[in-house]
């Protein structure tokens, strides 16, 4: 039980927000003007923030005051992750909270909206040594089978992905050793997906969906994963998945070449929208090239184009999600929700709602409550370290804090 | 009709009959006997090789085209002496020819051209009008056609899909087997875009007694 403060403050939603703003209890305390023992009594749940104390943490960390006193339900499975080692674990736990973000504007959409329904292919593995090759190669088809998708190339993955139901989200999130991550929903029975979209790479974001949507599929039932051994094993899994549902075995095998050569593998790399390193990667798993020659090509590709890039690589525009951005317009044509009770109604600033549901930069801009940076500092009884610092993950914010409002909204 | 039109047409009437395992094993014959007819004739005298492959080709093809067919139970005709191979799939007759360069030979086979003549109804469709639909449960000929060059090599340069006319003097259809074979792909097909939500019935309800 808490001692004094406002009734019904939620620890776990301080706990949040230090993740997704990537702040240290230190930062915020002197943020808000208080010390680091209280955000910590905060986030333990032993002490509640007063009114004026609760606005000025809410006005930091840009949510609504109210925010903090709506009950925190977590509905989302833990998250698998695909990162390579050297990600942070703050940088995981940031995104952790944008995609419980995601979600939770996603139930709150469906009080009024019927979001397309749920089509994949149910798999019920409860550890990953149970899959076989074979398992991974029926569920990437019966996924392009349910999906009408024939054998050819995917046009549109993301389309794909949203037609049959499942959330997806993309967002620049600053940490672009984590190319996505994945969790399904229990409330609203649907997988969520998150994208980063640093890498602005249309190729590599396409194979980041298929992994996670391997994730989803072939890894529902099995719980966060801390060995390591098994860790390697279920991102190998959902990488097989990937080269399968982008790369069919029928089709691909029908247009690779014998012995192909890397230019063989641009044309096909523009042909299926895979990056060439990928389709090389699928041609072994379906042993139409031995390990030899799949030696010599890598071996010929970091001659030619070095380890990281691949010619072409700029070509393809990332695909976008669109979902919950027509659920937003939905609601404002019909007149259900007016735009400007948005950030309202999800307790988060505008711009985070932007970036969560695809919406173009500024779409809620004249509705932020904007905290001039000065008037912040000024108020701020120990001025910390400089905003731009803290924030430098979350640059958005930084516009938005420091952007005087506007006097109407602008054109979209 | 226009050209590009009917041709689309064609293409569908072909695959609703064909299955696509037919045309990948029909591919994968006629490859294997056009190879197993230059193994065997590559030992031949140079003063008859030419005409020693082309016989091995038309009996090899043959054989391996009727595997193809019958795995598939496309009910192929018998193999016997200098008989066309034909494959039955409800009303459509599937054969088999090889050619040179030059398609000059085709018209050479009485009981080709008389196999032929099965195509008349799918030549009044196509000079009639555009706004009737195709002949669905209609006689209808193909040939799997394997072109050779001239160099005696060891594989066709290309195997075409092709529909001739009532009197074989003109093809109404024709298209490489590769890219035949990527219809079923379903590549050109257009996505369907289903990233729609929908207001919940309650909410439609009283908004439409609200208007």
């Amino acid at each position: 039980m808490s001692r004094g403060g406002l009734q019904g403050f939620q620890a776990d939603r301080l706990s949040q927000i230090l993740a997704v703003r990537r702040l240290t209890q230190a930062q915020l305390a002197s943020l808000v003007g208080v010390s680091p023992g209280t955000i910590s009594k905060w986030k333990a749940g032993t002490q509640s923030p007063e009114l004026e104390a609760l606005t000025r943490l809410a006005s930091v960390v840009n949510v609504s005051p109210d925010w903090f006193l709506r009950p925190y339900r977590p509905m989302l499975s833990p998250p698998l992750f695909r990162s390579n080692a050297s990600a942070h674990v703050a940088a995981r736990a940031m995104l952790e909270g944008r995609l419980e973000w995601a979600e939770e504007i996603a139930c709150g959409l469906a009080e009024f909206v019927e979001f397309p329904r749920l089509i994949l292919p149910a798999r019920d593995f409860q550890n990953p040594e149970e899959l076989t090759e074979e398992d991974i190669e029926e569920a990437a088809d019966e996924c392009r089978k349910l999906w009408r998708l024939g054998r050819g190339p995917v046009q549109d993955l993301a389309l794909a992905v949203e037609s049959a139901g499942v959330l997806l989200i993309r967002e620049e999130t600053g940490i672009p050793q984590i190319e996505g991550l994945s969790g399904w929903s229990t409330k609203l029975g649907r997988p969520c997906i998150l994208l980063s979209a640093d890498k602005d790479n249309g190729y590599r974001g396409r194979f980041d969906l298929a992994h996670e949507l391997g994730h989803c599929i072939l890894h529902k039932n099995i719980g966060r994963v801390t060995n390591r051994d098994r860790y390697n094993l279920m991102e190998k899994q959902a990488h097989a998945f990937a080269g399968a549902i982008l790369l069919p075995a029928e089709g691909i095998s029908q247009d690779a070449p014998v012995h192909p050569t890397l230019d063989d593998l641009l044309i096909l790399k523009r042909r299926w929208g895979v990056s060439a390193a990928a389709i090389l990667m699928r041609l072994r798993a379906l042993s139409l090239v031995d390990n030899e020659e799949v030696t010599n090509l890598y071996k010929r590709r970091s001659a030619r184009w070095g380890s990281k890039a691949e010619p072409g690589d700029g070509e393809r525009v990332p695909e976008q999600p669109r979902l919950l951005r027509r659920t937003v317009d939905l609601l404002v044509a019909e007149g259900v929700m007016p735009l400007e009770s948005f950030p309202r109604h999800f307790g988060i600033s505008g711009n985070d709602l932007e970036m969560l549901m695809a919406l173009p930069s500024r779409y809620f801009a004249t509705l932020e409550k904007v905290v001039s940076l000065t008037r912040l500092r000024q108020e701020t009884a120990q001025p910390g370290p400089g905003l731009h610092q803290l924030f430098k993950n979350r640059s958005a914010d930084v516009v938005t804090l420091s952007q005087p409002a506007r006097a109407s909204r602008p054109s979209k | 009709m226009d050209g590009e039109e009917y041709k689309e047409e064609i293409a569908e009437l072909l695959m609703s009959d064909i299955p696509r395992d037919l045309v990948h094993a029909i591919n994968e014959g006629l490859r294997a006997g056009a190879r197993r007819a230059h193994a065997k004739a590559k030992d031949l005298n140079a003063g008859h090789r030419a005409n020693g492959l082309g016989q091995e080709r038309h009996f090899l093809m043959n054989e391996a085209f009727y595997t193809a067919l019958a795995a598939q139970n496309a009910s192929p005709t018998p193999i016997h002496g200098n008989d066309l191979i034909i494959g039955h799939l409800g009303e459509l007759m599937l054969g088999r020819l090889n050619v040179g360069p030059v398609w000059n030979n085709c018209r050479r086979s009485t009981v080709r051209r008389r196999l032929c003549s099965h195509n008349a109804t799918l030549g009044e469709w196509i000079e009639a009008d555009l706004f009737n639909d195709p002949p669905l449960h209609t006689a209808l000929v193909v040939f799997f056609v394997a072109i050779f060059a001239k160099d005696q090599a060891e594989l066709p340069a290309s195997i075409q899909v092709a529909v001739p006319d009532a009197g074989m003097s003109r093809w109404i259809f024709r298209e490489s087997i590769e890219k035949f074979m990527h219809r079923y792909d379903g590549i050109s097909l257009a996505q369907q875009d289903l990233a729609v939500p929908r207001l919940k019935l309650a909410l439609s309800k009283q908004n439409e007694g609200g208007k």
